[in-house]
C-alpha cells in the first residue's frame, strides 16, 4: 500500500500542500482529483521522490519512498515531454535503462511495448516525426517498460483520439489487474467514475476527501436526484401533484412524455414522491434515483472554503 | 561508472554528434587544422627565391665547383643561394649572371633579369676574387686555408620573446581553448534548458537523481569535445605526414607531446569548471534565450583568461602570466600558455591544476545543491540565490 501521512510542502510564502493523508491500495486505480493549482502536482512529485515533504511521511509497503529503488515508480506527466530527435524505440529503451534494465532487456521491452500500444510504422522513427498521440504512446511506453510497481499518470487520456483513449484505458486496467498500483490524476471525472473505486480530492493544498467513491457520494447524498418520466402532455393537470417540493422540468425526452427531476436534500422523502407519482395514474416510463455525479461533488468540494 | 549516468552520457553524445551543426563544425575545423598545419610551410616555400643561376665562361679547371663551395648559403634556411654552372647556353632563360673570366680573373659580368640585385653580382665577383687570391697565396707557399679562413657567422635573433613558430602555435591553441570552452560551456546550458523546455526533465528525474543528470550532461558534452579534438588531431597528423612526404615543412614542429597533453588536460579542467558553472547558472531558466542571459556573466572570466593568455604569449613567465596561472577561472588558458611557451616549475603547474580542481569541486557541490530545485522550476527564471534558498528546503 502507498500511504501518505500528514505530508506538507511549502514554497517560499506559499503553502502548496497541507497535512495531506491518503492511502492507495496495491493493484488499484486511485483517482487524484482537484482543480488546477490545488497541489496535485506537488503531491505527485513528493510521491515520486522528486521533492521531499517538509512534514509527514510517504511510504510504500511501510518503507519510506525515499529509500525505494527508483524503478518502483513510473511517471507520465501532464506536460508531454519526449526527446524529439531520438528514435522512438531508443527513447523507450533509454528510460528502461535509466530505470535499471540492462540494455538488451530494455530494447526488447521497448519493442514489446510499442507493439502493444500499436505504434504504427517503424519503431525507429524519430519521435518528432510522430503525431501527438503517437508521441504520447512513446511516453507511456517509456513510463512502463521497466514494469513499475506504482504508475503515476497525469491526464493520460488528454489529446488522444477515442480509439487510442480506449487503448490506453484497456492498458491501464490490464496493468492494474497485473498488480500495478495506478495513481490517476485527472479532471476527467467520467473516467474516474468508471475506473476508480477510491479517490482523494485536493483543493487549496488540503485533502478534502480520501476514500471510496461510494463513501464520497454518501457524503454528498443531498446531490442525489429522483428522475421520473411520465406519459403526459405538458399541461396535464395531474402533474400538479408535485407542487411541493417542485420538480425541475427538463426537456421532454419524447413527444407526450414529461421528465421531472427532484433534488433530494435532507427532509425530502423520495418514497413519498414516488408514491405521489404512482397515485396520479400517469403511465410511468422511467423512475430512477441518480447518484450524485462526481462532477457536482467535485465542484462543491473545490469551491468550498 | 553508474549505469544510469552511462546511459545519459551515451544519449547526450549521440544526440549531439548526430546533428548537422556538429558535422559542419567538425569538417570546418578539420579543414582549418589541415590548412593551418601546412600554411606557414607553404608560404615559406612559395616565398623562398630560386637560386640565382651563375654561368662561368671558360672556367679554369675546378673553378666552378670551388666557386660553388665558396659562395654563401641563404642565411635563414641554409639553402643554395647561387647555382654555379660552367658556361651555359646563352639563351638559358634561368641565367641571371654571366661571368667572363680570363684565368683566375673576372673580366666582365653580364646581369640578366630585373630580379637580380647588384649585391649578387658583387658577391659572385668577390667569390671569384677570393678563389684567385687563395690560389696565388697557395702558389706563394702561404697556407691559404688558414689565412683566408672565413669569419664564422651565426644567426642570432635579436627578439627576446619566444620563438615565432611556438608563439603562433600557442596562440592558435589558446584561441581554440577559449572558443571551445565558451562553446561547450554554453552547449551544456543549452542542453539543460532545452530539455527543461521540452519537459523531459520531469520524467527523467523520476528515474535518475539530479546529480546523475548533471554528470550525464557534463560527461556527455565533454566526450563530444574530446572526440572533436581527437578528429582534428588525426587530421593534423595526416596532413603533417602528407606534407612531409611532399617535402614541405609544417607548423606543428613546436607541438611537443607535453604541449599536446597540456592542451587536452587544460581543456578538460576548464570544461569541468566552466561546464559546471554554466549548468548551475542556467538551470533556473525555462527557455534557451533566458539561459543565454543567465550565463552571460561567465563570459567575463573566460574573456579575462583569454586576455591574460595574450599577455602571457609575449611574456610567459612575467608577473601577469604567473598570477593568471593561479586564478582558477583564468588558469586553464594562462597556465597552458605558460606550459607551451614559458618555463613554469612543476610545482606551479601542480598548484594551478589543484586550484582549478578545487574550484570545480566547489562549483559542483553548489550545482548539486541547486540543480534539482532548478530543474523543476518553470516560469520566470530563478537566480542562484533563489535556487540556493529553495534547495535548502528540498
Amino acid at each position: 500500500m502507498l500511504r501518505l501521512d500528514g505530508i506538507a510542502r511549502r514554497f517560499g510564502d506559499r503553502q502548496a500542500v497541507v497535512d495531506a493523508s491518503f492511502a492507495v491500495s496495491e493493484g488499484s486505480v486511485f483517482g487524484l482529483l482537484g482543480p488546477n493549482g490545488a497541489g496535485k502536482t506537488t503531491t505527485i512529485r513528493m510521491v515520486l521522490g522528486m521533492l521531499g515533504p517538509d512534514a509527514g511521511s510517504i511510504t510504500w509497503h511501510g518503507r519510506p519512498v525515499s529509500g525505494e529503488p527508483r524503478s518502483t515508480f513510473g511517471y507520465m506527466p501532464e506536460e508531454r515531454g519526449v526527446y524529439p530527435r531520438m528514435p522512438a524505440d531508443e527513447h523507450v529503451a533509454l528510460f528502461g535503462e535509466l530505470y535499471g534494465l540492462d540494455r538488451t532487456t530494455a530494447r526488447a521491452r521497448a519493442s514489446t511495448w510499442l507493439e502493444r500500444l500499436e505504434l504504427p510504422g517503424d519503431h525507429d522513427a524519430r519521435v518528432d516525426t510522430l503525431s501527438k498521440g503517437n508521441q504520447q504512446k512513446v511516453q507511456f511506453a517509456s513510463a512502463v517498460a521497466h514494469d513499475p510497481k506504482v504508475l503515476v499518470l497525469d491526464e493520460p487520456f488528454s489529446g488522444l483520439d477515442p480509439v487510442n483513449q480506449v487503448l490506453f484505458e484497456r492498458t491501464m486496467l490490464e496493468l492494474a489487474e497485473a498488480g500495478t498500483t495506478v495513481l490517476l490524476s485527472t479532471h476527467d471525472l467520467d473516467r474516474v467514475e468508471l475506473f476508480c473505486r477510491e479517490v482523494a480530492m485536493i483543493a487549496s493544498g488540503t485533502v478534502r476527501f480520501a476514500g471510496g467513491v461510494d463513501e464520497l457520494r454518501a457524503r454528498h447524498d443531498d446531490l442525489r436526484r429522483l428522475v421520473v418520466e411520465v406519459v403526459a402532455e405538458p399541461d396535464d393537470p395531474r402533474l400538479g401533484f408535485a407542487d411541493a417540493p417542485a420538480p425541475v422540468r427538463e426537456e421532454p425526452p419524447a413527444a407526450g412524455v414529461q421528465r421531472l427531476v427532484w433534488e433530494l436534500p435532507p427532509g425530502v422523502d423520495p418514497d413519498a414522491l414516488v408514491a405521489g407519482v404512482v397515485g396520479t395514474g400517469l403511465g410511468l416510463r422511467r423512475l430512477e434515483i441518480v447518484e450524485a455525479p462526481l462532477r457536482e461533488i467535485f465542484l462543491r468540494e473545490a469551491t468550498a472554503s | 561508472m553508474n549505469p544510469r549516468v552511462r546511459a545519459l552520457v551515451r544519449r547526450e553524445f549521440r544526440e549531439r554528434t548526430r546533428t548537422k551543426a556538429f558535422l559542419i563544425i567538425s569538417v570546418i575545423g578539420a579543414i582549418a587544422v589541415a590548412f593551418l598545419t601546412v600554411l606557414p610551410a607553404l608560404v615559406d616555400e612559395l616565398s623562398t627565391p630560386d637560386p640565382v643561376v651563375v654561368a662561368v665562361e671558360s672556367p679554369a679547371s675546378g673553378q666552378v665547383s670551388a666557386l660553388r663551395d665558396a659562395l654563401p648559403e641563404r642565411l635563414d634556411d641554409g639553402g643554395r643561394r647561387y647555382d654555379v654552372r660552367a658556361a651555359a647556353d646563352a639563351k638559358d632563360p634561368d641565367l641571371r649572371l654571366r661571368l667572363r673570366t680570363s684565368g683566375d680573373r673576372v673580366t666582365g659580368v653580364e646581369v640578366r633579369g630585373e630580379d637580380v640585385e647588384g649585391d649578387d653580382a658583387r658577391t659572385v665577383v668577390a667569390g671569384v676574387q677570393q678563389l684567385a687570391l687563395a690560389g696565388r697565396l697557395q702558389a706563394a707557399g702561404v697556407d691559404a686555408g688558414r689565412t683566408l679562413r672565413p669569419v664564422p657567422v651565426r644567426a642570432v635573433s635579436t627578439d627576446d620573446g619566444p620563438d615565432d613558430t611556438k608563439q603562433a602555435l600557442a596562440y592558435a591553441l589558446v584561441l581554440l581553448l577559449y572558443l571551445t570552452l565558451l562553446a561547450y560551456g554554453s552547449s551544456v546550458s543549452t542542453a539543460v534548458v532545452s530539455e527543461k523546455s521540452a519537459r523531459v526533465t520531469e520524467t527523467l528525474l523520476v528515474a535518475v537523481s539530479p546529480r546523475e543528470h548533471l554528470l550525464g550532461k557534463l560527461l556527455g558534452t565533454g566526450a563530444v569535445g574530446l572526440v572533436q579534438y581527437g578528429g582534428w588531431i588525426v587530421v593534423a597528423a595526416i596532413t603533417r605526414a602528407i606534407a612531409g612526404a611532399a617535402g614541405l615543412g609544417d607548423s606543428l614542429g613546436a607541438l611537443t607531446p607535453g604541449v599536446a597533453v597540456a592542451f587536452v588536460g587544460f581543456f578538460l579542467l576548464g570544461f569541468g569548471l566552466f561546464g559546471t558553472l554554466y549548468a548551475a547558472m542556467c538551470v533556473g531558466a525555462s527557455r534557451v534565450e533566458d539561459a543565454a542571459s543567465a550565463s552571460a556573466p561567465l563570459a567575463i572570466p573566460l574573456i579575462g583568461g583569454f586576455a591574460l593568455s595574450l599577455a602571457a604569449l609575449g611574456d610567459p613567465d612575467g608577473a601577469t602570466a604567473v598570477v593568471g596561472g593561479f586564478i582558477p577561472f583564468t588558469a586553464p588558458m594562462v597556465m597552458f600558455t605558460r606550459v607551451a611557451l614559458g618555463d613554469p616549475s612543476v610545482l606551479s603547474v601542480v598548484v594551478s591544476v589543484l586550484g582549478i580542481l578545487l574550484a570545480s569541486g566547489v562549483a559542483l557541490s553548489v550545482a548539486f545543491r541547486i540543480y534539482g530545485a532548478g530543474l523543476l522550476r518553470y516560469g520566470n527564471g530563478a537566480g542562484l540565490g533563489q535556487l540556493l534558498r529553495r534547495a535548502g528546503t528540498r
